[in-house]
């Protein structure tokens, strides 16, 4: 015993090691038993659980979930009724049903019905909608007011009067079931494609007032794509969270708000969302949609296009539980939903480095996350070649 | 199991030392080979096996050459052909191992690649951990006892220790039999030695998690954007990068391996000698992988004649030694460039350049601050492609269809993110760091400073997740 006291003596920083290894550990395992902490799936060990804990409410993640729930409170109830059909994954149906009720227009509400069923019955939907499209825009752009009150309320279900503007459902494409590897994200049954529109290519002074706002995504399209005349406002893993706090604006000096509250632009670009993939669903679309009325409230004349977050190579998405393409489909097909195609449009860039098996081009990429720097070219030209023609903005 | 992840330092080690240190000084070897033996096999489970057979082969084959030697000193019978015999069949079965299992599939591709047409098709092996350590460890082990340098070891326990020993397994230093033979034999815990190895396991804990992880982002983000669209300055800056990166992996791994040692009372010799501080790149090559340089010298150019048969024979001894380093590292087309990079400015340097290096000693630092990334980077992209577009961008030249307007913004904002890391990693390339902690590791502020740094480094891990070595597949 005494020689054991000796030994401890002489190697002081050993043994504190071994023993607060072993507190700790032992902590994390009681801990967990007692229900402190909860066992993750991507984290097994308590010890880790109870770091991460900390981690997280020290950035304020766990704050701005708080803040999420609130904001999602805080948005009209037709509107949180909605999110809470789509996202306990019932049926998009149902949700539909429930935003065909606020709006007044039957042959808009008939053509995203239907459009969200199948495939095929969105491709006649599509003509439908482009038929009214035409016929209603003219009508709507006396009703401006109105319109923009509403959208204040609630930026993803148009709840404007009778001569509201025509809705423009999100294409779908249905896929077979791919199962969640993780429950941040739920089981994908369909894929975003885009706002159904008549796009037109667009030229380069199309851009003069357009800001794009992203994560590091959109620095490489801010860096290494022709489009300088467009403002850019971006920030390595800036995330929705973030979105409207962070100083992500004018070289990392100005926020969002204080951005949009200088100066005003007619077209809004945002791509977020992989660096979310760790949060669920519903949290990430719905503080999406709350910083989209918040912009859409400071920029009301602008339009605003959510790009869906661009795929990973499918090498990478294979092998990761979380940030991987079935996640991101998920997260870009609840944000799709909300798109109205009057203010609110979704892109989906995707299309444009599809390796076929729904991942980014594997030679398009080094980290299997980023486009290298020259092909971004692709990536603005498929920008370029998804304008809206004059009209659509006045609404 | 890497020495930085939760499964090591929570529940492996812990566990390993409570049963170690309670366990008999005459036992503790067998302790250790088992240990050892589940510490490879959580990470294979299956070539756990190989390296299982390897070692009882092995050690067969060392007293067969060994029995050779007795019966020729009690008959005078000369059995130097069964002797010679023997080591071939280990040289076959240990080179032959460690071909298939990491040189077949480079081996079929140069081979279909030369007749032009598909005449066998890869073979689906993955390599198993260690496997270039073990080999290596194992042959020295056979050379030497054939050579009479020391006696084949009765004792498969040891043998099996010697081998298998966990801190050294997976990553080196590639340990010499004779080395640790005396503490293999008899060791003495002693708290002094314990203490020091703590002290040296967190700092090269340190090195690893909150270095060499952390600048490796550096080169990612290079890489991420590519050589069309950064500059030169962006692309020795990245080159650089990764050049601390591989340093500060490699060496924290073998830093860690020495404090273990200690903590268990083994002489893990050094590794890495302060290598970015090297005048020369044969100076480097002293101090970079020591114990794999020793390996070569010892027993590739030594017995091709070293320096003693004239120029030609040292040329071609010195090209058979940097061809082989290269390949060691990893069987693709970009090692063998490596090695031959390597070779090329070792025989400028034999030749002509040395001496002067020598003299003037700033102009030898100025000379490897260039020849440092460089080498690494031919070392490291093994697209040769792009190799060759990196190059052209370290060396200024243009490249077709570039996007750099905004290139240096890029070179601004990663000279903004990462010129404190850069500063810490230049002053742990110098031997200060290390030297004083040695020196002060018994004051309590460093003891304290231990500590914090340990539990630093265990919320970075814990935080990160994944943090797998870089030259962990080996």
């Amino acid at each position: 015993m005494k020689k054991l006291w000796q030994m401890i003596k002489g190697c002081p920083l050993f043994t504190i090691l071994i023993l607060s290894g072993i507190i700790v550990s032992a902590g994390g395992y009681v801990g967990a038993a007692l229900g402190v902490y909860k066992w993750d799936v991507s984290f097994k060990h308590p010890m880790v659980q109870t770091v991460l804990t900390n981690e997280r409410a020290a950035t304020g993640s766990d704050a701005s979930m708080a803040e999420v729930t609130t904001a999602a409170n805080a948005t009209t109830e037709a509107a949180t009724e909605a999110v809470t059909e789509k996202n306990s994954g019932k049926t998009t149906e149902k949700a539909s049903t429930e935003a065909a009720k606020t709006d007044k227009n039957d042959k808009a509400s008939t053509t995203e019905k239907s459009s969200e069923k199948t495939t095929e019955k969105a491709a006649k939907g599509d003509k439908t909608t482009e038929k009214t499209t035409e016929k209603s825009t003219e009508k709507v752009t006396t009703d401006k007011t109105t319109a923009d009150d509403g959208d204040k309320k609630t930026p993803a279900i148009d709840t404007g009067g009778s001569s509201a503007p025509v809705k423009r459902p999100t294409k779908y494409k249905q896929v077979d079931t791919r199962k969640s590897r993780n429950s941040c994200y739920r089981d994908v049954t369909q894929i975003a494609l885009e706002t159904q529109y008549p796009y037109i290519k667009v030229d380069k002074s199309y851009f003069d007032d357009a800001l794009f706002i992203g994560d590091s995504r959109v620095e490489g399209l801010a860096l290494y794509s022709g489009l300088d005349n467009a403002t850019f406002a971006y920030m390595e893993g800036l995330t929705t969270f973030g979105l409207m706090s962070e100083k992500i604006a004018a070289n990392g000096t100005e926020t969002l708000t204080q951005l949009l509250s200088e100066n005003t632009y007619k077209k809004i670009y945002i791509m977020l969302g992989i660096n979310e993939a760790g949060y669920d669903t519903d949290s990430y679309a719905s503080t999406y949609m709350d910083a989209i009325s918040q912009i859409q409230g400071m920029q009301p004349d602008a339009i605003v296009f959510m790009m869906g977050c661009m795929h990973v190579s499918s090498d990478y998405s294979d092998t990761h539980d979380i940030v991987n393409n079935d996640n991101i489909d998920d997260k870009n097909g609840a944000i799709a939903a909300y798109a109205d195609g009057i203010k609110l449009f979704y892109l989906d860039m995707n299309t444009a480095v599809d390796d076929g098996k729904g991942g980014l081009i594997k030679d398009y990429t080094w980290d299997d996350i980023h486009l290298q720097a020259q092909y971004y070219s692709v990536w603005e030209d498929y920008i370029y070649e998804h304008g809206l023609k004059d009209d659509a903005f006045n609404f | 199991m890497v020495f930085s992840s939760m499964e090591f330092l929570f529940r492996f080690l812990p566990i390993f030392l409570l049963i170690y240190f309670v366990t008999k000084p005459k036992y503790r070897n067998v302790v250790l080979l088992l240990g050892s033996l589940i510490f490879y096999a959580y990470g294979e489970p299956i070539y756990v096996f190989l390296m299982m057979f390897s070692i009882v082969f092995n050690y067969s084959v060392a007293r067969r050459i060994k029995r050779f030697y007795d019966i020729e000193v009690y008959s005078e019978i000369d059995c130097s052909f069964e002797r010679n015999c023997w080591l071939a069949v280990a040289m076959v079965f240990d080179f032959g191992m460690l071909f298939i299992f990491k040189y077949i599939n480079f081996f079929i591709e140069i081979v279909n690649t030369a007749a032009g047409t598909k005449i066998f098709d890869s073979v689906a092996v993955t390599l198993p951990l260690g496997i270039s350590f073990y080999t290596f460890q194992i042959t020295s082990y056979i050379f030497d006892v054939y050579r009479l340098k020391y006696q084949a070891d009765k004792s498969i326990i040891k043998f099996g220790t010697y081998v298998s020993m966990f801190p050294q397994l997976i990553a080196g230093p590639i340990v010499n039999y004779d080395e640790v033979k005396p503490e293999l034999d008899n060791r003495e815990t002693n708290a002094d030695d314990i203490e020091r190895g703590a002290t040296l396991f967190v700092l090269g804990l340190a090195y690893k998690v909150l270095l060499a992880n952390k600048i490796a982002s550096l080169w990612n983000d290079v890489q991420t954007v590519g050589p069309y669209g950064i500059n030169t300055v962006t692309a020795w800056l990245g080159s650089w990068g990764y050049s601390f990166q591989l340093l500060f992996d490699f060496m924290g791994y073998s830093v860690m391996a020495i404090g273990i040692g200690l903590i268990l009372g083994f002489k893990i010799p050094e590794n890495f000698l302060d290598p970015y501080m090297s005048h020369s790149l044969t100076d480097f090559w002293r101090r970079w992988h020591v114990t794999l340089g020793r390996w070569f010298r010892e027993y590739v150019y030594i017995p091709m004649g070293g320096n003693r048969k004239g120029k030609v024979r040292m040329i071609l001894a010195m090209f058979t030694v940097w061809m082989l380093t290269g390949l060691w590292h990893g069987a693709d087309w970009n090692f063998l460039i490596w090695g031959l990079f390597l070779f090329v400015f070792m025989l400028i340097e034999k030749l002509f350049l040395g001496k002067a290096l020598d003299k003037v000693k700033i102009l030898g630092h100025i000379y490897m601050f260039f020849l440092i990334p460089i080498s690494w980077t031919i070392f490291n992209i093994s697209d040769l492609k792009l190799l060759v577009l990196y190059l052209r961008r370290m060396f200024g030249m243009t490249i077709e269809g570039s996007v750099t307007i905004h290139a240096m913004d890029k070179l601004m904002m990663t000279v903004h993110t990462y010129w404190w890391l850069i500063l810490i990693c230049i002053v742990c390339c110098t031997p200060w760091p290390r030297k004083l902690i040695e020196r002060f590791y018994k004051n309590w502020i460093c003891k304290l400073l231990m500590l914090a740094l340990f539990w630093f480094c265990v919320y970075q891990i814990a935080k990160g997740g994944s943090n797998p070595f870089l030259y962990f597949r080996f």
